[in-house]
């Protein structure tokens, strides 16, 4: 007993020696980012690992840093900032059915040791595929070539050299005019994107007015993504036509006069994540 | 006491492992950050990812089940259609599509057709629709289904005339609802036809039911006729319902002649062979399919089907004189096309019947053959295609004529003076008077 006395007091009292701060919960949250520098330097990727980790599953380091991947969001992933601070903005317009140019939003800055309040949206933006995908050429409406975001990493999108993770790097060359424009469902991403044909128009537009994400963002990911979907189905299975027999003395003819769609048949697909 | 500080200490160290472990944000829609790859030649997009249950039923068709979801919805060998494609660095925006398009049949079936690739690098042939792929008025207008093709056309529920091919050529189901007169009635005295009149309506409604899938396409054979038109076919097969179901058929029209001691109409003919049109009562069932129908509706593709009756029954010489090979599939005609004046199988007197006196008075055999003007075609030019063939019928339906040898002695008043009172109802009743 007086031993286990003894040894306690030798603990309270080596504890009480080595212990001299104030034990904080959530240590290092005085540890500010500095955030004067140009372009973003908050680490998106300590939150959002999963996303870092996704986009990096698409195509091996390796072959991103030889410049061999044709993937251009592959070489995104410590590009945030490219799509969730983009200048560029599309807000598609029910009246004329196509989207149209708008003014970006302004983000929260703290470049050059001042600092821009953000309006619309603080750090990061969550954006529509269109904001990209349904530019015809910026036109000079956003200057993004000058946008301080994404100033120097022209070649991410556009192919051509930089340096990528610290490499310098080549990638195949993509163009410039309509290069990423999500054309062929008549939404005005190029000025001969008709759409008429389109089988899946339905599907954007019906995204468009759904909430659930932003713009035609459900149909857009739930096809170019691995995201797992679950549709529900109801197809005509029958269709419903009435023939009358037209006739006088003299002539005749079998007259089609309707066809309708009769019976569906509903049933469930899962494309698997 | 113990036992509840060893609760209390796990308590808290799972507590902290969580607190540890969960500092990462939860994401919704996992997977919306790893983008398919679609740089490669051709398409990446798994269409059937989301398709499985298409993919299912072109995998149970008896046609197209080899080529592949682009072969079709990404065609653009007539429609000069751009879809969009990431194919190598490059990305072409879509114009008319983006990812897949909804094809006409007829964009690979018509004029001559096309050919493309199947899944396994062949080049393959898509036929022509014959007729209906023929420009924008689908071809002759003796096509019998040319007005669903064009009312299909103008209809919204398919893109193009599409509703009228998948009726026909995969299991879509569907039901018809047909209105049509219910019977005529007229008189002929010396070949000559007076007071005709049309009565009544007959709705006839038809159910096929199919399994309903618009991707399960069906070989041509698998094609019934007689599933459209089951009006005809009961008539066919069940013969007259009124008063009583009894052996003879509207639809199948017999020569009349005599039908000797055996009492048939079947092979007891003076031509020694079976008659072209007539059906057995005993092989209704079994004979009553398209190939029944393309002996009148599509007689060169019953010739090209049938050598032997080729042959027997001159059906090359027959095609000559019918526009069967300006249709699809069918024929709306007229039993002039074969049998009016100057046709290969023109109406000809009865080479088995009484020369003599067989109790009208001589010529018996005679029938309407050489009446000036031409009885049939009389028929075909003076009245309107839907009742000709029951005017017709209104004699030759087999029990309408008495099938004793020799007429029971009421010969002469058609073969030699050309007289009857005729009442017939249309199909699939048909049942008809003739006094």
């Amino acid at each position: 007993m007086k031993r286990m006395i003894m040894l306690a007091i030798a603990l309270l009292a080596i504890s009480i020696f080595v212990l001299p701060v104030t034990l904080s919960l959530f240590s290092g949250q005085h540890c500010w980012y500095d955030i004067s520098l140009q372009k973003n330097q908050i680490p998106c990727k300590k939150c959002h690992a999963d996303v870092y980790e996704e986009i990096m599953s698409m195509e091996p380091l390796n072959k991103k840093i030889a410049g061999q991947s044709n993937s251009p969001h592959s070489y995104m992933d410590e590009n945030c900032e490219l799509c969730h601070r983009t200048c560029f903005n599309m807000t598609y317009n029910s009246g004329t059915g196509k989207y149209e140019k708008s003014p970006g939003f302004t983000y929260a800055s703290g470049k050059d040791g001042g600092s821009t309040p953000g309006v619309e949206a603080h750090a990061a933006s969550t954006i529509e595929c269109m904001d990209c995908h349904g530019i015809p050429a910026d036109g000079g409406y956003w200057n993004h070539w000058s946008y301080e975001e994404y100033d120097g990493w022209c070649f991410l999108c556009h192919g051509g050299s930089g340096y990528y993770r610290g490499q310098y790097t080549t990638i195949p060359g993509r163009g410039y005019n309509d290069f990423i424009s999500a054309g062929g469902f008549g939404l005005g991403t190029t000025s001969t994107d008709t759409g008429e044909h389109a089988a899946h128009k339905a599907f954007v537009l019906d995204s468009i007015n759904d909430t659930e994400l932003e713009g035609s963002n459900e149909a857009c990911i739930a096809c170019h993504t691995k995201i797992r979907v679950e549709s529900n189905f109801n197809v005509t299975s029958s269709l419903m036509i009435s023939v009358n027999d037209s006739y006088n003395l003299s002539a005749s003819y079998w007259n089609v006069v309707n066809i309708s769609p009769d019976g569906y048949i509903t049933y469930k697909e899962v494309k698997e994540g | 006491m113990r036992k509840r500080i060893m609760i209390l200490i796990l308590f808290f160290g799972v507590a902290s492992l969580t607190f540890f472990a969960s500092t990462d944000v939860i994401s919704l829609f996992a997977g919306q950050h790893s983008f398919i790859n679609i740089s490669g030649e051709g398409n990446q997009i798994d269409c059937v990812a989301c398709h499985h249950h298409i993919a299912d039923e072109l995998n149970h068709s008896m046609i197209h089940a080899d080529l592949s979801c682009e072969a079709c919805h990404r065609f653009n060998g007539t429609t000069d259609i751009t879809f969009a494609s990431g194919d190598r660095s490059h990305s072409i925006p879509g114009k008319e599509a983006h990812a897949a398009y909804t094809p006409r049949c007829l964009d690979c079936h018509g004029g001559n057709g096309v050919w493309i690739e199947n899944k396994t690098g062949s080049s393959v042939h898509a036929p022509p629709a014959r007729a209906f792929g023929e420009g924008e008025h689908y071809g002759s207008n003796y096509s019998a289904h040319k007005t669903l093709v064009l009312k299909a056309n103008a209809s919204n529920t398919s893109i193009g005339e599409n509703e009228a091919c998948l009726v026909c050529h995969t299991n879509y189901s569907c039901k018809i609802s047909y209105s049509y007169f219910y019977n005529i009635d007229y008189n002929i005295s010396n070949w000559n036809i007076s007071s005709f009149s049309f009565n009544g309506t007959r709705n006839y409604d038809i159910q096929w039911n199919k399994s309903g899938a618009k991707h399960e396409f069906l070989k041509l054979s698998d094609i019934k006729c007689t599933k459209c038109h089951k009006n005809i076919y009961d008539a066919l097969v069940n013969g007259t319902s009124n008063p009583s179901n009894e052996n003879y058929l509207t639809h199948a029209p017999i020569e009349i002649d005599s039908t000797g001691s055996s009492k048939n109409w079947d092979t007891d003919n003076p031509w020694g062979h079976y008659r072209y049109h007539y059906i057995p009562d005993a092989n209704r069932t079994e004979w009553v399919n398209n190939s029944y129908c393309f002996r009148c509706h599509n007689v060169n593709k019953y010739a090209s089907e049938h050598s032997s009756e080729n042959a027997t029954y001159d059906l090359g010489n027959v095609t000559e004189d019918t526009n069967s090979t300006e249709v699809h599939c069918a024929e709306a005609l007229t039993c002039a096309s074969c049998h009016g004046s100057g046709r290969t199988k023109e109406v000809i007197d009865n080479p088995d019947g009484p020369g003599g006196d067989g109790g009208g008075g001589g010529d018996e055999k005679k029938g309407h053959s050489g009446t000036t003007p031409d009885f049939v075609d009389e028929v075909a030019s003076n009245y309107a295609r839907t009742f000709n063939g029951d005017i017709c019928m209104g004699c030759h339906e087999a029990a309408v004529h008495p099938d004793g040898n020799g007429g029971e002695g009421q010969c002469s008043r058609c073969h030699k003076y050309g007289n009857a009172v005729v009442s017939i109802e249309s199909e699939p009743s048909g049942y008809a008077t003739n006094t």
